[in-house]
């Protein structure tokens, strides 16, 4: 899989999330940006990748990440 | 030392600040650390080695987690030993509190803020997200940076840090932060101290004493007390951070004009919600979907264990587990009832719309009134007394209608309360940004400035109500 895969997977398990069909996230994209993204569907976010993707995130992970981009990072790292 | 006493404003302060800007940069942090333990040693200095020993034992545990990095197991074992160590401390004392009475035993200073940032260390160390510090002087200054340590706000390691190894000097945020410690100070002298007289005659009246008018002007004084009490003492912390450099996490955001109870605790002490979030919702919450159970059942349990912590935190006994319980509640129904309308809306395929202007207005009286029996359980010092003061508030405890004391102390606080009420909804950086007004501001700060002394040398309260907390 490759970055754009990754991204794209990201962006659908996001936009059904978020409720918002028409999401779209790119690698400068922050939790501000994206309207209900709080800590509830951001634990939700990151345990829907973790299925997905079948890994499993660090708590620095969890909670250290400041971007989309170095979300996508991290999964590429670990399903690589 | 209270920053609001004279003491703290005409020797501590000034010393510190002139001080630290002689100082060469290299030992600014020494200088930063040695102002903190004095600053703590006026206030606590017979327990002093309580502070000490949380600084050397938690600089050690980051060293041992740090060596341990391959050996989960002990890591891990060396954390819970640490948490059992802070935690230990605060509700044993939390405890001998219950046990002898809150007048009879003190917490003491800053002891559950810096025990906030103890626990902040070792788990930000433990789960990697910064490396342990070798320089026990860093580690030092995180516990007990004065201008923190007895009320907050709350900063993370990973963020404090950062500034204490490395920040510039900027002429605009110093006086930015002049600007916010005379704000502070007029918050808190000159509006939540001028109200007290009123609170405290108020609630200490007998219930069949205090009328119906009474009862709602001593809540509606307590509860603007309260948050410029706190928020003046927020406003010095910070001001003071910005003067040595640091930009400090900011604590409130007009919780007052919040649409919701959820919103208002988004708003409220948000340094401590934080915490909250990341020490013990996030964590709960991660250990509940590993055992695959729903997301509103995370949700409840995670969120239990937060609002059991936070009522916890607010006091001692029982009536502190049902504050947090009441909170809970609250917020657990606005969370049920909000992915309700979301699913609804999901299902029919139409969009949220904006609130009208009916429903804001609604919501808006609905939270104050939550609010309103929220804040009164964390006042009141029993479940009994809560219960006559609601019950008055109401006229069911044969009270009268009004008093002498009602029209007293409205006349005597009308201009703080009005002030207070005004500057509960965000209009002050609106007003700032005014041309006329950005004219005459180094005049209205002067003015603050003068009014907050006038009523430091005239004031017979000092203490600050999360002091000792």
């Amino acid at each position: 899989m490759d970055r754009d895969e990754v991204m794209e997977k990201v962006c659908e398990i996001a936009r059904d999330i978020f409720d918002d069909d028409e999401l779209e996230l790119n690698d400068d994209t922050i939790a501000a940006d994206v309207d209900g993204w709080d800590s509830l569907t951001h634990l939700s976010l990151m345990n829907e990748i973790e299925n997905e993707f079948e890994i499993k995130f660090e708590m620095k992970e969890v909670q250290g990440l400041s971007n989309v981009g170095e979300l996508v990072d991290v999964i590429l790292e670990r399903i690589s | 030392m209270s920053f609001t006493s004279l003491e703290f404003i005409f020797i501590f302060m000034p010393l510190c600040i002139a001080g630290y800007y002689l100082m060469p940069r290299r030992f600014r942090n020494v200088f930063l650390l040695l102002a903190s333990l004095i600053f703590y040693s006026f206030g606590e200095l017979d327990r002093m080695y309580i502070l000490v020993a949380a600084i050397v034992l938690n600089y050690l545990t980051g060293l041992i987690m740090s060596a341990l990095s391959d050996k989960r197991g002990l890591r891990t074992a060396v954390l819970v030993l640490s948490l059992i160590y802070n935690a230990g401390i605060l509700f044993g004392y939390k405890y001998l509190m219950y046990r002898y009475g809150a007048q009879n035993v003190a917490l003491p200073l800053g002891l559950s803020f810096f025990t906030f940032r103890t626990i902040s260390y070792c788990l930000d160390v433990y789960w990697d997200m910064m490396p342990a510090n070798k320089n026990i002087l860093d580690v030092a200054l995180y516990i007990s940076f004065f201008p923190q340590i007895s009320m907050g706000p709350i900063s993370r390691y990973t963020d404090l840090i950062k500034e204490i190894r490395e920040r510039s000097f900027d002429a605009v945020s110093f006086n930015e932060g002049i600007r916010r410690i005379i704000e502070g100070l007029f918050k808190k002298l000159v509006i939540a101290d001028t109200l007290l007289p009123a609170i405290d005659t108020c609630f200490a009246l007998d219930a069949s004493q205090r009328s119906v008018s009474f009862a709602w002007l001593g809540l509606f004084a307590f509860l603007i007390q309260l948050y410029f009490d706190f928020m003046g003492y927020t406003d010095i912390a910070i001001g003071l951070g910005q003067v040595f450099g640091f930009r400090l996490p900011e604590n409130f955001d007009y919780p007052y004009a919040a649409p919701s109870v959820t919103e208002f605790w988004n708003r409220w002490h948000m340094t401590l919600g934080a915490w909250m979030k990341n020490y013990i919702y996030i964590p709960v919450f991660r250990l509940c979907q590993s055992r695959k159970l729903s997301k509103l059942t995370c949700y409840l349990i995670s969120s239990l264990f937060v609002w059991l912590f936070v009522g916890a935190w607010h006091g001692v006994g029982m009536k502190t587990i049902y504050y947090g319980l009441y909170y809970y509640i609250l917020i657990a129904l606005e969370r049920i009832v909000s992915d309700r309308k979301k699913a609804r809306r999901k299902k029919l395929g139409i969009k949220k719309e904006p609130m009208k202007l009916s429903s804001k207005i609604g919501a808006h009286i609905y939270m104050l009134i939550a609010i309103i029996i929220g804040q009164l359980l964390f006042k009141c010092e029993s479940m009994g007394q809560y219960g006559t003061y609601l019950a008055g508030m109401l006229g069911l405890s044969h009270n009268p209608l009004t008093q002498a004391e009602t029209w007293f102390y409205l006349k005597q606080d009308i201009v703080p309360l009005m002030i207070g009420t005004v500057f509960s909804l965000p209009l002050f950086p609106v007003l700032m940004k005014k041309k006329a007004v950005k004219m005459i501001q180094p005049v209205l700060y002067l003015a603050m400035f003068v009014t907050a002394l006038a009523f430091a040398f005239t004031s017979t309260y000092q203490s600050f109500v999360y002091f000792r907390f």
